[in-house]
């Protein structure tokens, strides 16, 4: 209701709004989603400039100064064969966000590919690709995942690729239901009728339609392959040392002993998985809300 | 009805067959098989000895008439036999199974009750502090990775207060009692239910905003129902109906759960069995496992559906 009153004092400036600014506008009012932005790229730099931003080495030992607790020395307490943890915590956010966003640009190009074949096609193909979308998630992801690093070998690039490769019917779904939509609606009919080819209809005048929606997906899907990613490496499947990662750091602190006494080697890689993902829960949720054609302003 | 049911167990025997060939062609990539297994028991394994062993086997075969081979076996209930112990796999499953739909089951159905209590309770109270706080929680509740809830339980109730035991299903040494079964049960039911009491919730809370401002509730509020029969009858039966899907859906990831939690408490489940298979590079386990954890979710999917449609009789006519 306040954002009808502001157009209505102002209506010259909202004319000349671009949909993408006023997507842009909605998104900014999700404070919840602005929170999520901020600490995201707070995580994704601290991942980038790691070396630069702690003063100690994540991967040298150092006996003397092991299982030592936070210090003005060691900000997050050290490990048990003396290694920095801050240090790890920020370097480890390389590997789940890059696993993250590897990953799903995966799942988006096959579940893109899938689902506007499936959704333009119809018929038959549809019908058929729909039976493997079925079959693929039929199977829970990290079973399969596991099964697929059985197979190829624990390491990065072979988890980016499981949980790529298996990954995308949730995307291929979403695609396809837009297609159907979108290809009775006025404009792509009208298109058609003046003579437009298939991949002009399917490139230009579908496909950016579907922005919106696979946006959405795309940012939900980091964050559930962040998680994939760390319950791997937590399984010992996924990264392996002497790089960090979030998950491998709380497998190197399951026994007893380090649970109860050192609680400071597996609460701070702990707290950034989660941080991380829920920004990214945030931001899908606030890109959701902005990008629904349905709110306007 | 019973037309419906038929069309639905129709469709998903294609379904279940191509599930049954990508499950043989990813164990046929699988590094290691039989005969290796077997003779690496035996000295000298000459390079005759294998090619021998692998024709009395059948492996020597192509790849479509041993899927054959292999699916006529599976027709007969028989899922081959474990690398490393020997025994049937089929024995190997079922004997754990119990375990795990105790841990799933009692988790399962906690997160249903509390999560569509706490949805209901934010719907109702849209824009309240507690729907705030409880949207806050929700998100934690899908963001917190389930392991490191798991340590901060244990760390909290198993460690310092000392509540419960750390892990295991029942104390070693002492005759079964369901009270000490279930001390051993609440740990990881809590780990394992937190995220989908969380998914329920945020559902729940969708759903009933949605049927909040359909015409029928208007015109049960224009008849002057009271709120109370308006709630139960109007809103509750229709907003939950959506939620039913969301908890068939919910089996393939309380299953992905399972075999985290199951690893993290020692609960002597199917997933416990699927990671330790996996540790020793045991594939026919591993083969087997993923089979009826894929059989098990299309179930659920048909369930789902069934269920459904039983409480929409919209859906039977289409």
């Amino acid at each position: 209701m306040k954002n009808l009153e502001v157009e209505h004092k102002n209506p010259i400036a909202v004319r000349g709004e671009s949909l993408w600014l006023k997507a842009w506008k909605r998104f900014r009012r999700h404070r919840l989603a602005m929170f999520g932005l901020l600490v995201l790229t707070t995580l994704a730099l601290l991942a980038i400039f790691a070396p630069f931003v702690s003063p100690h080495s994540p991967t040298a030992l150092n006996l003397a100064h092991r299982e030592q607790p936070p210090s003005w020395e060691h900000w997050l307490g050290t490990d048990r064969t003396g290694r920095d943890i801050w240090a790890r915590v920020i370097l480890g956010g390389r590997a789940s966000l890059s696993v993250g966003l590897v990953a799903v640009a995966l799942q988006t190009i096959i579940g893109v590919i899938v689902g506007s074949t499936s959704g333009y096609a119809g018929g038959k193909v549809d019908m058929i690709l729909m039976r493997i979308t079925d079959m693929v998630q039929t199977f829970p992801m990290l079973i399969i995942v596991i099964v697929l690093v059985a197979i190829l070998g624990p390491s990065l690039y072979n988890l980016m690729f499981a949980i790529g490769v298996i990954g995308w019917p949730g995307m291929a779904r979403q695609v396809r239901g837009q297609f159907l939509f979108l290809r009775e609606v006025e404009f792509v009919q009208a298109a058609r009728c003046v003579g437009a080819k298939p991949g002009s209809i399917i490139f230009k005048h579908i496909l950016p339609n579907t922005v919106g929606p696979v946006a959405v997906a795309i940012t939900f899907g980091v964050g559930e392959a962040i998680l994939l990613e760390a319950g791997m490496s937590f399984l010992g499947l996924g990264i392996q040392p002497p790089t960090p990662s979030w998950g491998s750091m709380l497998n190197d602190a399951r026994t007893l002993s380090i649970l109860e006494k050192m609680p400071w080697m597996w609460v701070s890689p702990g707290i950034m998985i989660s941080l991380a993902v829920l920004s990214i829960n945030f931001i899908g949720d606030g890109l959701r809300d902005a990008l629904d054609p349905r709110q306007q302003i | 009805m019973g037309k419906y049911i038929l069309r639905r167990l129709l469709i998903s025997i294609p379904t279940l067959l191509g599930i049954t060939m990508i499950i043989f062609t990813l164990a046929s990539l699988m590094p290691g098989d039989a005969v290796m297994a077997m003779l690496s028991l035996e000295v000298p394994n000459s390079e005759e000895m294998i090619a021998i062993r692998r024709g009395q086997l059948g492996l020597d075969q192509p790849l479509p008439v041993q899927y054959v081979r292999w699916m006529g076996q599976l027709l007969r209930g028989n899922l081959g036999f474990s690398y490393i112990s020997g025994e049937r796999i089929s024995e190997m499953i079922l004997t754990r199974i119990p375990a795990t739909l105790e841990l799933m089951g009692v988790s399962l159905l906690f997160s249903i009750f509390i999560g569509i209590v706490l949805g209901v309770l934010s719907a109702l109270k849209q824009y309240s502090w507690l729907d705030y706080t409880l949207t806050i929680l929700g998100f934690i509740g899908i963001s917190m990775p389930v392991f490191f809830l798991g340590m901060i339980v244990v760390y909290v109730f198993a460690l310092n207060l000392g509540w419960f035991p750390t892990s295991g299903m029942v104390t070693s040494g002492e005759p079964f009692s369901l009270v000490d079964n279930l001390k051993h049960l609440f740990l990881p039911a809590l780990s394992l239910g937190l995220f989908r009491t969380a998914v329920f919730m945020r559902y729940t809370r969708a759903s009933i905003l949605d049927v909040l401002h359909n015409d029928y509730v208007r015109t049960a509020r224009a008849k002057g129902l009271r709120e109370s029969i308006i709630t139960r009858r109007h809103i509750l039966r229709n907003a939950l109906i959506p939620v039913v899907t969301i908890i068939g859906m919910t089996l393939p990831v309380l299953l992905a759960g399972a075999v985290i939690v199951e690893t993290m408490f020692q609960w002597p489940g199917t997933g416990m069995l699927y990671i330790t298979a996996i540790g020793q590079r045991d594939s026919p386990v591993i083969v087997g496992m993923t089979l009826v954890v894929a059989s098990m979710v299309l179930l659920s999917n048909l369930l789902t559906d069934i269920a459904y449609a039983f409480l929409d009789p919209r859906i039977r006519y289409e």
